[in-house]
């Protein structure tokens, strides 16, 4: 394993040598010795690293590996060996400890400053107690460099403290000068450490000449720092270095470096502000495209994003050479972005960018489509982005793992909208089958619920006095008086004025005198008189079934409606046709029919109706248990009791009577002739039922009562009583019930009878 | 096509004018109609009559212009009584016509549920024929014509 990490090792470096703007080179490189060498790796891991970023200054974790490599280096450092000169005695340590404490609350009193100066009076070779010194007087006390000028060790300690100190910037109330200033002023401490051997110190200076564009001395500090060792610790970076310095492209023929070297020399260094202040300042249109990226990528480096985004932006949109660098730059930055700064990012440089096929605009812009609401259309972009990003993105493109991640998200998300829109139109849906089936439902109901007047009579038998009554009225008014008249529009040779005008009249074979044409009145006419005048017979026929439904309700019945009833319904419907032919004008032939049947079948559904009446038979049993209701009534309240004869002209006798309208018929019967023989010693009672043919032929049943009394009764005696007592009760149900009530004279010993009579 | 003088007159008796005036229409240029409204009126236009045309039902007719059984005129009759006498005072005045002595061929326009009272009506108010609504004009005046045949 560590012998492939080592080929591999190798083998990156090889790369970085020969490509050393190959980014993602120094990135592996650089993880590869993070991740497998060892603590003496760790210098080469971070410079690597740190070239990496140089390079892609998008690539954040690699910021999060250079600092666990800090952090590694410094717990497995090895103790610097300064020269002799920079060891401080123990004293002066001290005093440079107090020293620090004042100094840290912000020296009162001047006291941090004595003390640090009896420090270096103590140890003029002391390097951090100079370095502080400086920081606070901007000047490195002249014991220090006389102490230090022969260890090239302390000279180069010095110098790094001190640069670090113009790296950083000025730290308030200190006198640290300018970073140029103090570049200037460490310089001669450096070439005497490179007197002196020291080659970090000649590394150092090499990237500093290449700043300043001193690419010649740069060159011969690179070579000779190559050269000093078999294997020094910048090897690569100064081999990359060295390489760009001789780019032919990156040269300009002049004495300046291109501004991307000068950046990546700068920030190698660490140093993003001094790279900027030498790229020359912020990011304009006026910016050429090249410094343009170059200033993108210093603040990009430095997580400056929304500096870096302007710059990659005005480099984009500059066009040029520069312009694809800044198309891949903007997209790259964009793509990662957060959601508050991504709004302001120019879209005409993210869709050219996409336009190019570079996958992160095509996220950057998926992100904002979804952010927007358009997730359809964020989905697409985020898939386009994804193929575009296959094969042509390194580990350190995070968009790319994000991408993935809202492709999953969004997915899911229109998924789920599609799984909600579905089911809501399958709510919809069924909500509206539901609907349909309850309109349905109430239009079945009404349509299909309800009784005929037949199932009506046999549920509800009381409701037969109602029926007989509107069979009567429409039998006589309806069918009779008026829609007989059809008959004559039915014959075939019939003619009338609203016929054929030139058609001659035959001479009628049955002798009928037909209307003459032009006549006042026309056979039409007159049949059209009869059957909508005074109102249309369907209509009576409407009104009649209206009053029998509203009967049938207090009943507890509900009939159907009237279009479905196959009695009075079919008779409707008919007469209703027949209203309509008469104002069409139509053929006779369906006259004929509608006669045929209203005189046929629709009478007969009418007799069948009546027939449909109720039956209470009546026998001597039937009449003993109620004639010994009557008496238990009677007895228990106190009355008197005469016990009644029967006299039955037939065994038993059917009455077209509800049962319990009979009985109350009877018992009231009964309850009179009892009470009209009270008193009498000799008092008699009979009940008689016969059946017989009255002078009109009709047969009729009687139930009546005999009695002995000698008190006159009379119907109009009875037609005069209110009704709910006695004899009145029986008046009313026995009118009801169709029937009338006799009173008559009989044979001694009887004196009278008073009873009901019902047409059979 | 039927001179005046062969016409045949037939009494109406109904309570309204339906059959008088459809008649009149229909038959009037063979027979000749006159009308009654009830038994007092029928009596008094019977003469000379070839038939007479009864209605059965007469519930429009005035509680006091209808008779009984036996041919009275009641003084005041309960609302069952009227409504009884009504429904069948077409057979009423023909029976005390009958009784009277009157014994011309009667039509008596009426449905008749029980087939047996037909036959009762007509062998008891004999001539008498039971037409039902079943008839159409053209039966009734064939029996007309018969009549008139027959004379």
């Amino acid at each position: 394993m560590i012998g492939r990490v080592d080929e591999a090792a190798r083998d990156l470096e090889i790369a970085v040598n020969l490509a050393p703007s190959d980014a993602v080179a120094w990135r592996t490189l650089g993880k590869i010795l993070a991740t497998h060498g060892g603590a003496l790796e760790a210098e080469r891991a971070d410079e690597a690293l740190r070239n990496a970023l140089t390079l892609e200054p998008g690539w954040a974790d690699l910021r999060d590996l250079r600092d666990k490599l800090v952090k590694r280096r410094s717990a497995g450092k090895p103790p610097a060996t300064p020269g002799k000169a920079t060891v401080p005695s123990d004293m002066a340590r001290g005093f440079y400890q107090k020293a620090e404490e004042w100094i840290h609350v912000g020296d009162p009193v001047g006291l941090g400053r004595e003390l640090l100066d009896q420090a270096l009076a103590d140890s003029p070779g002391f390097v951090a107690a100079a370095v502080t010194s400086f920081a606070l007087t901007g000047r490195l006390p002249p014991a220090t460099l006389e102490a230090l000028k022969d260890d090239g060790p302390g000279l180069w300690a010095l110098a790094s403290g001190v640069r670090k100190l113009g790296q950083t910037g000025r730290p308030s109330g200190t006198k640290v000068a300018r970073a140029d200033d103090v570049e200037a002023l460490v310089r001669p401490l450096m070439d005497r450490a490179i007197a002196l051997d020291v080659q970090e110190a000649r590394f150092a200076r090499a990237i500093a000449r290449a700043a300043t564009g001193d690419r010649a001395g740069a060159r011969d500090d690179l070579v000779a720092y190559v050269a000093r060792e078999p294997n020094p610790e910048h090897l690569a970076e100064a081999r990359a270095l060295r390489a760009e310095l001789e780019d032919p492209v990156g040269a300009r023929g002049d004495a300046q470096s291109s501004p991307l070297l000068l950046a990546r020399i700068r920030l190698l260094e660490d140093k993003p502000d001094a790279a900027l202040r030498a790229l020359g300042g912020g990011c304009t249109r006026s910016t050429p495209g090249d410094r343009l990226i170059a200033l993108g990528l210093v603040n990009d480096y430095a997580e400056r994003l929304a500096l870096a985004r302007v710059c990659y932006e005005l480099a984009a949109e500059a066009g040029g050479l520069s312009g694809g660098a800044g198309l891949v730059r903007a997209a790259n930055l964009d793509a990662r972005l957060p959601d508050g700064e991504l709004k302001q990012a120019n879209r005409r440089v993210l869709a050219a960018a996409a336009a190019a096929n570079i996958g992160a605009a095509e996220w950057a812009l998926a992100r904002l489509a979804e952010a927007e609401g358009d997730r359809a259309g964020a989905l697409a972009r985020t898939e386009r982005a994804l193929e575009l990003a296959a094969g042509n993105t390194s580990d350190g493109d995070h968009w790319v793992d994000d991408a993935r991640a809202g492709k999953k998200r969004m997915s899911d998300t229109l998924r789920a909208d599609a799984n909600a829109r579905r089911d809501r139109q399958r709510g919809a849906g069924a909500a509206g089958i539901a609907a349909l089936v309850v309109v349905l439902g109430l239009l079945a109901r009404r349509r299909w619920r309800g009784y005929t007047l037949a199932r009506a009579l046999r549920r509800r038998p009381a409701l037969f006095p109602d029926v007989a009554r509107a069979v009567g009225e429409l039998r006589h008014d309806v069918l009779k008086h008026r829609a007989g008249l059809l008959a004559l529009l039915a014959e075939p040779d019939a003619t009338s004025s609203d016929g054929d005008p030139d058609r001659v009249p035959m001479p009628p074979r049955d002798g009928l005198r037909r209307a003459e044409p032009g006549s006042a009145h026309t056979t039409r006419e007159e049949v059209v008189a009869a059957m909508t005048q005074p109102r249309p017979t369907s209509a009576v026929v409407a009104a009649v079934y209206d009053r029998l439904a509203q009967a049938a309700t207090g009943h507890g019945i509900t009939l159907r409606a009237l279009e479905r009833e196959p009695v009075l319904g079919a008779i409707h419907g008919d007469l209703a046709r027949a209203e309509a032919l008469l104002g069409s004008g139509r053929p006779h032939a369906e006259f004929a029919d509608i006669d045929a049947r209203l005189r046929g079948p629709h009478q007969d559904g009418l007799v069948g109706l009546l027939q449909l009446g109720p039956r209470t038979r009546l026998d001597a049993a039937t009449l003993s248990s109620w004639i010994a209701s009557v008496e238990a009534s009677a007895r228990s309240a106190g009355g008197g009791w005469t016990a009644p004869a029967l006299s039955l002209t037939e065994l038993d006798i059917d009455f077209p009577v509800e049962h319990d309208a009979l009985a109350a018929i009877f018992a009231n019967l009964l309850r009179n002739a009892q009470a009209a023989v009270v008193g009498q010693s000799d008092g008699r009672v009979v009940v008689r039922v016969d059946r017989a043919r009255d002078v009109t032929g009709r047969q009729e049943v009687s139930l009546s009562l005999g009695d002995s009394a000698t008190k006159p009764l009379t119907l109009e005696t009875i037609e005069a009583r209110e009704s709910g007592r006695g004899l009145a009760i029986v008046r009313d149900l026995v009118r009801e019930w169709r029937g009338h009530m006799v009173v008559r004279p009989d044979a001694l010993p009887f004196t009278k009878v008073v009873g009901a009579c019902f047409p059979l | 096509m039927f001179s005046a003088v062969s016409k045949l007159r037939f009494v109406i008796c109904e309570d309204g004018s339906e059959y008088v005036e459809r008649f009149r229409r229909f038959l009037g240029d063979e027979f000749d109609f006159v009308v009654a409204h009830d038994y007092g009126q029928a009596c008094d236009v019977i003469d000379g009559a070839a038939g007479l045309l009864m209605d059965l039902d007469f519930r429009r007719t005035a509680a006091d212009r209808l008779i009984d059984e036996r041919g009275a005129l009641p003084r005041a009759i309960d609302d069952g009584t009227r409504r009884r006498l009504a429904e069948t005072q077409g057979i009423l005045i023909l029976r005390q016509l009958r009784a009277t002595g009157v014994a011309l061929p009667a039509i008596l326009f009426a449905d008749l549920d029980d087939s047996e009272r037909a036959r009762f009506l007509e062998r008891t108010l004999a001539p008498l024929t039971v037409a039902g609504s079943q008839l159409g004009l053209r039966d009734i005046a064939a029996l007309m014509r018969a009549r008139r045949a027959a004379r």
